[in-house]
């Protein structure tokens, strides 16, 4: 798999911004590792000893998914490996291209915050209610996993505008559409 | 405006969205808010923001996804894949055109373990691109079959394409995955056989090269390629007997190949940390595509554009080969702009209402899509496979060269489309002697 250009940007700001994507990596990382061990540990605990581990589907769903799905975002943006179809921009100079670019990443941002706005508002309701699921052995506090929608929204948010911003250092303009990964 | 003039702007300014480089799972996002917010109001248009992206993806099914992409990416980044092209390479030596072919099956290989058609098409067009250009094959040809084997990997399970269409169309990931095996062989076969005839007519596009391993290197990556088998058994057979769930068994093979590839001292520290961080990468990146595409089935449901388009079909009242036919070209169409998961994803939402109201055999429709929306990885001016290639090959092929390279298995698809379209029970067949 491509990694496109990771970059070489200077500055304090995209220092710890690269940082932060780094742990918020680390993190997701080892949520996928938990999530392996932890369905393994299931089928093997009902295999040999007839008992399930409690919760195995909700902390799996819940949490190691949520994990995976969301903290990696401004990981991808910061390689540049979202989806995206540069087709139709590929008779255009470099420097229109990269005035798009730009355009295109304070939308970008702006939607980012606009989603972790509205989802820190779920996850504050589901603090305060302390949201749960009930399973069979009793219940499994999911409200934690809420926070990480905003969170990761807000990092993707950052990454962005430390680009727009130029903080990010020159980026590789070719190649944008690998690592889909379908 | 009608709530349907607003579903038909809506596909129009996605499309002018995805033009101008927006992200696709933004582009979908995006037209998908305001949509609902024109046809409702702003606190339906939140509320779809707020729910659905966490519903979605906190989903048991879809936590296969993830753990399949982690099993190929430590399969390649601790040389199986490289091992299995070796051992390919000395089993068909004497046919002609021997590397292509072993370039085939080295790739229907490590499909099995790898969930990706891009990961497969990247991962070979390093290993085996530099060995033909070597021995003189011809560029366009050696190119091409490593993009067209590139699509095996959506057919042969694991497929993150198959769990995505299975856990949209609402049926069971496990009969999905295995449907696709027997599809994939037939490709893998076809592609061989097309090969095989190629090269004898026309031996200069591959001369007769000297590939005899040396025997010592031969037993080395016979010694390190063993595992694969394992675990594809493992996973495969654990899902086919109804064992496994397909979450259990993506995380049983991920396990097994880190616990192989650990005794076996192939796993560094910096591939594993490789490994996860190209995991998470695509995960993320695909599932952004998917959140966006349940916006749009929300969105385009208010809409009531895919009851309309029923609608129309009813009253047009095609036979059922004329509606796969005219999927197929709709799929090969918009194939040749849209990376592969978007395309599935876009078009699902207007298509499966469709398909079920002809009370069509949805798992033998889910292996059709998947193979259209791979075709559309080979046909430009969009082929995303091509360019991985040429991402790979860089100057020693041109763009036009592997195009034409690719054309010859475009070719061999339309054969193998005719097939799986004739005799659906291709698809099915497995499927009925499970469980």
């Amino acid at each position: 798999m491509q990694q496109a250009g990771d970059d070489l940007g200077s500055g304090v700001i995209w220092k710890v911004t690269k940082r932060l994507t780094d742990v918020f990596i680390l993190i997701a990382g080892v949520g996928l590792f938990l999530m392996m061990m932890h369905v393994v540990l299931d089928v093997l605990a009902r295999a040999l000893f007839r008992v399930a581990l409690p919760g195995t589907i909700e902390v799996v769903s819940s949490y190691y998914m949520v994990m995976a799905v969301f903290l990696p975002l401004a990981m991808v943006q910061r390689r540049h490996a979202h989806i995206m179809v540069s087709l139709f921009t590929e008779w255009m100079s470099p420097r229109a291209v990269h005035r798009l670019d730009t355009l295109v990443r304070i939308v970008f941002a702006l939607a980012a915050i606009g989603f972790a706005i509205a989802t820190a508002d779920v996850a504050i309701e589901k603090t305060i209610i302390q949201e749960k699921i009930a399973t069979p052995d009793g219940f499994v506090l999911i409200w934690l996993s809420r926070w990480l929608l905003p969170i990761s929204a807000a990092a993707l948010a950052i990454v962005l505008l430390c680009q727009v911003a130029g903080l990010a250092g020159p980026r590789n303009p070719e190649f944008h559409t690998e690592e889909s990964g379908d | 405006m009608s709530a349907m003039t607003i579903g038909l702007l809506g596909l129009a300014s996605l499309i002018v969205l995805l033009a101008v480089r927006l992200p696709v799972g933004l582009s979908l996002a995006l037209v998908s808010f305001f949509g609902v917010l024109a046809i409702r109001d702003t606190n339906a248009a939140i509320g779809m923001v707020k729910s659905m992206p966490y519903d979605f993806v906190a989903h048991w099914s879809l936590s296969a996804i993830p753990l399949f992409l982690l099993m190929g990416n430590i399969a390649y980044n601790t040389g199986i894949t490289e091992a299995l092209f070796i051992v390919m390479r000395r089993l068909v030596r004497k046919l002609p055109g021997g590397l292509v072919i072993a370039t085939n099956l080295a790739g229907a290989g490590f499909a099995a373990v790898s969930g990706s058609s891009m990961a497969t098409a990247a991962a070979l067009g390093r290993i085996a691109a530099p060995e033909m250009i070597k021995v003189g094959y011809q560029p366009a040809l050696a190119g091409g079959a490593i993009a067209a084997t590139g699509t095996l990997g959506a057919l042969i399970p694991p497929s993150i394409l198959m769990v995505l269409f299975a856990v949209f169309a609402q049926v069971s990931v496990g009969q999905m995955l295995i449907a696709g095996i027997l599809p994939g062989l037939l490709t893998l076969a076809v592609y061989v056989g097309m090969i095989s005839l190629r090269c004898w007519f026309d031996p200069s596009i591959a001369p007769r090269a000297e590939l005899d391993t040396a025997d010592a290197e031969f037993k080395a990556a016979a010694r390190r390629v063993w595992p694969l088998p394992v675990i594809s058994i493992l996973v495969l057979g654990g899902i086919y007997g109804g064992y496994f769930t397909s979450t259990e068994a993506a995380a049983f093979g991920a396990f097994f190949t880190l616990l192989v590839t650990m005794v076996q001292r192939s796993l560094t520290l910096a591939g594993l940390w490789n490994s996860v961080v190209e995991t998470l990468d695509s995960t993320a990146a695909i599932f952004f595509v998917a959140v966006g595409a349940m916006f749009l089935t929300r969105f385009l449901a208010l809409s009531g554009l895919p009851f309309h388009i029923s609608g129309l079909i009813d009253d047009w009242n095609p036979d059922r080969l004329t509606l796969v036919l005219l999927a197929c070209l709709v799929f090969l169409v918009l194939g040749m702009f849209l990376d592969a998961i978007g395309l599935m994803l876009l078009t699902l939402p207007i298509m499966l209402p469709i398909f079920r109201a002809y009370d069509m055999d949805i798992i033998w429709i889910g292996v059709l899509v998947v193979k259209l929306v791979e075709i559309g990885l080979m046909t430009p001016p969009v082929g995303l496979n091509v360019y991985v290639v040429k991402g790979v090959m860089g100057s020693s092929v041109t763009l036009g060269e592997l195009f034409r390279g690719v054309a010859w298995f475009l070719g061999a698809e339309i054969f193998i489309m005719a097939l799986l379209i004739a005799f659906p029970s291709i698809s099915t067949l497995l499927v009925t002697f499970m469980n």
